[in-house]
Formats: C-alpha cells, structure tokens, sequence
C-alpha cells in the first residue's frame, strides 16, 4: 500500500474495474513511532489518513483481490527506502465497507487502480491487483477526523486480526523465491484465498 | 517520602484505613497510603508517602521554562511526550515520510500551551490534553474529543510560516465549522469555544 499514486500501463489481462457495493476496502496503518510514546495512542489516528507529500490520494487494497493477510504479504515484500524489506509488523489493516467510504463527506472518488511495475516485477516491488485510491476533496481534516472514529467506534469489526504465524512462514518463502512469485507476476493465485 | 514501621502501620490502618490509597491527616501533615507487597497480613507493607504540595509543574521546553498549575499536568504529560516530533529525520517511516521541522513543532506545542493556559486562567476551566501525532507529509495533527465535541488542528509549513487548518463539530458533523486560525494572536472566540474541550 501507499503506493505513490500513478496508473501504469496494464497487461490485458487486468482492467480497472468498478466496486460493488456489497466490498471492502483495506488501509494499512503504520503503528508511527508508538515505541516513543508512553501514553495509549487512538489507532488509527487522524494521522495515518494524512497524505504523502508526493500522493495525491490514499492507498487501499480492495476485497475483490486482497483481504488482510495478502495485504500483509504485499507489504512484506516490498522494499522500504532503505532498501530493505519492510516490517510488515508495524503495520495494522483496518477494514472499511466501500459504501460507507462512498458517502462520507469530503470524498471526492474511490477508484480502482492496479499497482502493476512488471511481469515480473523487480524484487522489493511487487505487483497490487487490489490497489485502490480514494481522493479527498480539498480539505481532508473533517474526513480523517471521520475515518479515524469509525475505526474505533467499530474497532472489532474493522481491526484485521491474522495469524502471523502462516503469514511469517509465507513471506519467508516468498522472499526466498525472489520475484518468481505471481505478487510479482499477474496474481494468477491458485490458492484464491485472499 | 519515608518508610513507615509495620507495627504502626496496623495501627493506623486499625483504626482508620478502609481502602487505597487514602489520605490521612497526621500530625497536621496530610500523608497518602500506598499498597505495596503483601506480607501475609490483611494488610500490605506500606510506606508514607506525603502529598505533593506543589501548586504548579513546569515543562522545560527548548529555551525557556513555562509554568503550569498542577490542573494542567495532562497538557505537560502530552507536550513530553511530542518530545520525540522534531527528532524525526526524513524517512522516518521507511516509507517517505518527511521531517518535521522544529519551527513547527515549536509553534504548534506554543499554541497548546498558550491556549491551554488562557482557558484555565480565564475561565477557569482544564481541558483534555489533545492528541499530538506526526504526519506522513511534515505536518503535525492535534486532536480532542471530549464528551461533546471534537477538534482537529492541522498545523505546516508554508513559506517559513506556520500555518494552522482547524475542523470542529459536535460529533456526527453537527455544528461544524473549519477554517484557519491566526497563530500571533490569542483568537477570543475560539478560546471561548474550547471551553467544551473538558
């Protein structure tokens, strides 16, 4: 996720496709600096709906193609500015229906929009079938504000819980396998669990 | 703070104690009872530990030493807590994220303490310490909910100013207004307005 916002060419076999109203939309929240803050924090805070200086609107993986757990691969395969992997522990997936971020106010558009760099990809840039942006309207503080308590307000409902277990193992194998992986091809999974 | 001998201790909780911790007035000194390690009594072993008496805490911040009333010991907790904000360097989470720079970090802990400070004094009221969080973009978020109202400050930087965005409302959207709010000065009507930050 995060991905800087742009729309590369697509192989034809991906398309951009339109949102049901019955699907979900993943956000991955950076746990930001909690080991230097000793008070209990609101997670996710207004803060983790904030824009990157160089996006022009927000990250999200949608159901249709990944759900939490492949969210957290993606993420694990992916290089961090340094040039390394990234520590897709620091991270949590919230979950919101698309209907719900469809008619909060200050949302100018939710589209799809596929993060293809390859096939295959380079190593530490993976391939997202699922990616998914949605652009605020100019001012985005009401939105956050509104983003980060319905978050909270349905915390069970919208905190992804996985077991990292199976996740560790999995990204392990993967990293292994360089980019012949299909997060690094045409997510052609076998296994369609997301 | 000093220790108390064991057998007094059973004294005085015999007599007095129901439940900790408890201020007990002694010798015209108050002195607070504080549970400890249990030692196989009814009781625990207890030391005296006399009450704070100070009327103000201060906060070192950068240069200078401000002065808050011991009401205000959440603010101060919140500002230590932010200490960390302008020590972010570019990148700060693997991702991009840029630094905040101190001028802002400054400015926006200075409106915190300004405000919080003239609603107490004013009108005698202590609001709830905000949330202060980075953002991914250099700009610092400060947010309150309190039981009737919540507030967001976006404050950045722009052409070396300090710039602050404001959204409030009373929940579910109702009575919202946003804008931005003048940094040199003390603005009388929102400070009237966070009086409902309690």
């Amino acid at each position: 996720m995060d991905e800087v916002a742009q729309i590369n060419d697509l192989p034809a076999s991906w398309s951009i496709e339109s949102f049901t109203d019955d699907c979900l939309l993943f956000r991955s929240c950076h746990y930001s600096q909690r080991e230097k803050v000793s008070k209990k924090r609101r997670h996710p805070s207004e803060a983790c709906f904030s824009l990157r200086n160089n996006e022009e609107a927000l990250s999200f993986n949608w159901s249709k193609y990944a759900e939490a757990n492949r969210g957290f691969i993606v993420l694990g395969l992916r290089y961090g500015v340094n040039g390394e992997f990234l520590h897709y522990k620091d991270y949590t997936f919230f979950k919101l229906p698309y209907i719900f971020l469809k008619e909060l106010e200050g949302i100018a558009k939710i589209v799809h929009s596929p993060d293809f760099n390859g096939n295959p990809s380079n190593v530490g840039i993976p391939n997202n079938k699922s990616h998914s942006l949605l652009f605020y309207e100019d001012d985005d503080l009401q939105t956050r504000m509104n983003l980060t308590d319905y978050c909270n307000n349905n915390y069970d409902d919208c905190k992804c819980e996985v077991e990292f277990q199976i996740i560790d193992s999995e990204i392990e194998n993967l990293r292994e396998r360089l980019n012949d992986t299909e997060y690094h091809k045409l997510w052609e999974f076998e296994n369609i669990q997301h | 703070m000093k220790k108390i001998d064991f057998e007094n201790f059973i004294h005085i909780k015999s007599i007095e104690c129901e439940d900790y911790p408890e201020r007990k007035t002694i010798l015209g000194k108050d002195i607070w009872f504080e549970p400890r390690v249990p030692i196989g009594f009814q009781f625990g072993r207890t030391e005296l530990v006399e009450q704070k008496t100070e009327k103000n805490i201060s906060l070192n911040f950068f240069d200078s030493i401000v002065i808050f009333p011991i009401e205000l010991q959440n603010i101060v907790k919140e500002i230590e807590g932010s200490s960390y904000i302008p020590d972010l360097k570019d990148n700060w989470d693997n991702m991009g994220a840029l630094k905040i720079e101190k001028n802002l970090y400054i400015d926006a802990v200075q409106f915190l303490i300004d405000y919080s400070l003239a609603v107490y004094n004013v009108h005698n009221i202590v609001i709830d310490a905000p949330e202060i969080n980075p953002c991914l973009n250099g700009t610092i978020d400060m947010s309150w909910r309190s039981s009737s109202v919540r507030l967001l400050i976006n404050f950045k930087r722009i052409n070396n100013a300090t710039k602050a965005l404001f959204y409030r409302d009373h929940y579910k959207n109702e009575k919202s207004n946003k804008g931005e709010l003048a940094l040199d000065v003390i603005d009388e009507s929102f400070l009237t307005w966070m009086k409902l930050l309690k």
